[in-house]
């Protein structure tokens, strides 16, 4: 019996050895692999198991389902604007713009959401929002691309995945979500839940904004946009009025004019060309004239009120 | 008759003026086109007040306090806030919003997305999967961006330089 054990506990220290080496190389399979060879059925396997499971890189899928939940919350708290021809529109923009990153087979899923709330969100494994209060305030496309630029960008830098591991949840997160797949009962996602609307609440790291904007800009010219329809959006925001609809963006968000005072240094030397991409494109136009909050009072049901006044 | 004012006022403003107070923070040449090589009409020395028109590009189209009007780099301006022009499209929405469709906000039922709203939101997983429906793909992102004449260029990442 003290001979297993030792043997046991040789094998533990081999493991654990290997197991550094394969988070570091990512051979994880190979790893689980060794442990169904030479550990026996039992507790101590599920255990060795589960901590190999937490400390892999998260799949793409997984990532996908956490961003799934995420968006869930966003959509609980205002729908997507129901409106086909506009949401494909921003899908078109937006794929575009993630066809010119490093990970263009991400399913990438964008959304307006029926909001007069003046923000932008991004949620993992490729899900992006923008409030329809932000699209009707957009002057072109080239600004348009630059929000969703940014926005991409905390995706392809997981900034949300990272959130939740820094507040020591990426374990039980992962766990939740791995119960829910294996399992096709019921899984309580409150944890979840709350996170996400810890998150959302709070906002992402002042360093993650900072490095979302440096590729926004980038992405939105790899589209063949103008470079500055992002600083465009910063200038817009740095004389918006102090109301509810930016009170949730500017509590999250470094101060825009900081913002363009990173990007003014950055932007000098490769974005000298100030005339280099397209700006303005009437397809944008078309969908906000959709979109206007005056235009739909004509088919709102209660909206006669309103316009016999 | 008000919400007909009101979609006047908005349509006016979509893409065009922008009319804000804005501060010079370096040295600048205003130029008589929004290029590098055009003439210099007027310097500027930093801490001037200069009118913002409109943005074009990387530019900005501004008149000086002298009447003078001509280009400069966008990202040489720094806008001042509670500037009394409001051309701005968020001031405009923040007027819709305030006057005349808080109405069609209430009758939508649309609660907006602050962080009382977010605190209090039970997830919605039927409209995550409406998004499937409006999906793009490579093929039709591509086709769509061809047909208004974007094309790809190759442009490396910036670095951070602090």
């Amino acid at each position: 019996m003290k001979c297993h054990r030792k043997i046991f506990g040789l094998l533990v220290t081999c493991l654990a050895l290997q197991m550094t080496s394969c988070v570091t190389t990512g051979s994880n399979q190979a790893l689980n692999k060794t442990i169904d060879q030479i550990i026996p059925e039992g507790g101590h396997k599920q255990a060795l198991k589960g901590a190999l499971e937490v400390t892999r890189e998260w799949t793409l899928e997984e990532e996908h389902q956490l961003g799934q939940d995420m968006s869930a919350i966003l959509l609980g708290a205002s729908p997507l604007v129901a409106d086909g021809a506009a949401q494909q529109y921003v899908n078109h923009v937006g794929m575009w713009l993630a066809l010119q990153t490093e990970q263009a087979q991400i399913p990438w899923r964008f959304g307006i959401i029926d909001t007069p709330n003046i923000n932008a969100f991004a949620a993992p494994g490729g899900y992006i929002f923008i409030t329809r209060g932000l699209f009707l305030s957009l002057n072109n496309e080239a600004e348009l691309a630059g929000v969703l630029g940014h926005e991409i960008s905390h995706v392809l830098k997981k900034h949300h995945l990272q959130a939740m591991k820094k507040r020591g949840a990426g374990d039980v997160v992962f766990g939740l979500l791995k119960a829910r797949a294996e399992k096709s009962t019921q899984v309580d996602m409150t944890a979840i839940n709350n996170l996400t609307r810890n998150i959302y609440g709070a906002g992402l790291d002042k360093s993650d904004e900072y490095e979302a904007d440096r590729m926004g800009v980038v992405l939105a010219a790899r589209a063949g946009y103008s470079a500055f329809g992002l600083p465009a959006v910063l200038q817009m925001y740095a004389v918006a009025p102090q109301d509810d609809s930016l009170a949730l963006l500017f509590a999250t968000h470094p101060a825009p004019n900081d913002r363009l005072n990173a990007l003014d240094q950055l932007m000098a030397g490769p974005f000298n060309d100030l005339n280099a991409g397209l700006t303005k494109l009437s397809r944008l136009e078309t969908m906000q004239r959709k979109l206007s909050y005056q235009a739909s009072q004509k088919p709102t049901k209660n909206s006669h009120r309103k316009t016999k006044k | 008759m008000r919400a007909i004012f009101l979609f006047l006022a908005l349509t006016t403003f979509y893409g065009s003026a922008v009319a804000e107070q804005a501060a010079v923070i370096r040295p600048s040449s205003v130029l008589t086109k929004p290029a590098l090589n055009a003439s210099t009409v007027a310097s500027l020395a930093e801490g001037s007040q200069v009118e913002v028109i409109s943005h074009q590009g990387g530019w900005s189209k501004i008149k000086t306090a002298n009447g003078k009007t001509g280009f400069v780099r966008m990202l040489n301006l720094r806008l001042m806030q509670n500037s009394k022009t409001t051309g701005n499209n968020l001031n405009q929405l923040g007027n819709v919003i305030r006057t005349g469709s808080t109405a069609a906000v209430a009758t939508t039922g649309v609660k907006g997305i602050t962080k009382e709203a977010l605190a209090n939101a039970t997830p919605n997983m039927q409209e995550v999967a409406k998004m499937e429906h409006y999906a793009s793909n490579a093929d039709k992102a591509a086709a769509s961006a061809k047909a208004v004449k974007l094309s790809a260029k190759a442009v490396a990442y910036v670095e951070d330089k602090q």
